[in-house]
């Protein structure tokens, strides 16, 4: 290797291995490979994510129709009698509420409504108004449903406690005239909300 | 005047220098884990759902005081970036802010990501040769109308690194 006196970093010229080359050249190329490279380690990057997102929902809570209202057997006074099942603080059954002299020969039972949950929550029902009875004389309404019956909707409702089972007891009121004969039925439609 | 060679020599080890600045930055995602409200036996009367990942590792809890709906299984969501360099490197992180779960029958919005999550303010910085947790949160809203069965979405989030 082989190099003339100059100074590289004045223009003079340099010969290596038997070639000459200019030092001004070398310099400013040299400079120019340096910012080139300095500017590229400044740039930033992005870098997108897709991550699925899942969850589970099982809820527990759900109410049945776990026993039907049954006003019992009848034995009816042919003027007519008036029979209710209070059922507002708890299960009962079929009682004479009128003067006339019919005879329960089955005393019947409540309704009732079971719900069960793993959560805690209060519980109210929309009673409807009456439900009609069909047979073999003349139609039967059932009457006072809402105040015969638990945590009607107007009230503070019944709490279920969580892992429990809470049932609802349903009653009514039944005005006959004396012309009822037969097996009546019918189908009451309840709201059970969840609070 | 310089020759061809020379020139070609100059430009190589200008790129080499190149490819060894680039790999300087190599901080990388090296885990990610999906946040998950897990088994959710929901409240009949509806419930909000939040996890709350503002500070770390966090559950799903309902917002309700009496944490009214049962909840087993969850857990936040988890990005981990290292790096295996010698220099420090910060990351901003743009998390999609909602997203929509769908299910049967119905669909759950998932919000507030970027509220519950960690580092969605200001980022983080990756110590050299280290790494970074950061945990992924948000927050359900539900009726309890909802039909039993599994929801899920997709959540977007973007990593700066500069």
């Amino acid at each position: 290797m082989a190099f003339k006196q100059d100074n590289p970093f004045q223009g003079g010229k340099m010969k290596l291995n038997g070639r000459n080359f200019h030092s001004r050249y070398l310099a400013g190329t040299l400079a120019a490979g340096i910012i080139c490279c300095f500017a590229v380690t400044a740039l930033a990057r992005d870098q997108d994510l897709t991550l699925n997102v899942d969850l589970d929902i099982t809820s527990t809570a759900d109410a049945t129709a776990f026993r039907n209202l049954d006003f019992g057997v009848i034995d009816l006074d042919p003027a007519g009698d008036d029979f209710e099942i209070d059922s507002s603080a708890g299960d009962a059954v079929s009682t004479k509420t009128s003067a006339g002299t019919s005879i329960l020969s089955s005393t019947g039972n409540a309704g009732i409504i079971r719900v069960v949950g793993n959560t805690a929550f209060n519980i109210t029902v929309t009673y409807p108004t009456s439900v009609t009875l069909s047979g073999l004389g003349s139609p039967v309404n059932v009457i006072s449903i809402a105040s015969l019956s638990q945590a009607p909707d107007s009230g503070a409702g019944l709490n279920h406690t969580a892992g429990g089972t809470t049932d609802i007891h349903v009653g009514g009121e039944i005005q006959l005239s004396g012309d009822e004969d037969g097996t009546y039925s019918g189908t009451m439609a309840v709201t059970v909300h969840f609070n | 005047m310089l020759s061809n060679s020379t020139l070609l020599i100059f430009c190589g080890i200008c790129m080499n220098i190149f490819f060894s600045a680039n790999n300087l930055q190599a901080a990388e995602v090296l885990r990610t884990d999906p946040p998950r409200f897990g088994n959710i036996d929901l409240h009949p009367g509806g419930d909000v759902i939040r996890i709350d990942a503002r500070n770390g590792v966090a559950g799903a809890q309902s917002i309700h005081p009496t944490n009214r709906s049962i909840i087993t299984g969850s857990r936040s969501g988890l990005l981990r970036i290292i790096s295996d360099t010698n220099a420090e490197e910060h990351v901003d992180i743009v998390f999609q802010n909602s997203i929509l779960l769908t299910g049967p029958g119905s669909t759950i919005n998932m919000r507030d990501i970027d509220t519950y999550s960690q580092y969605s303010s200001g980022g983080v910085d990756i110590p050299a040769g280290g790494y970074a947790d950061i945990s992924i949160g948000g927050e359900i809203v539900l009726t309890g109308e909802e039909s039993n069965g599994q929801y899920s979405g997709n959540l977007a989030i973007t990593l700066h690194f500069q």
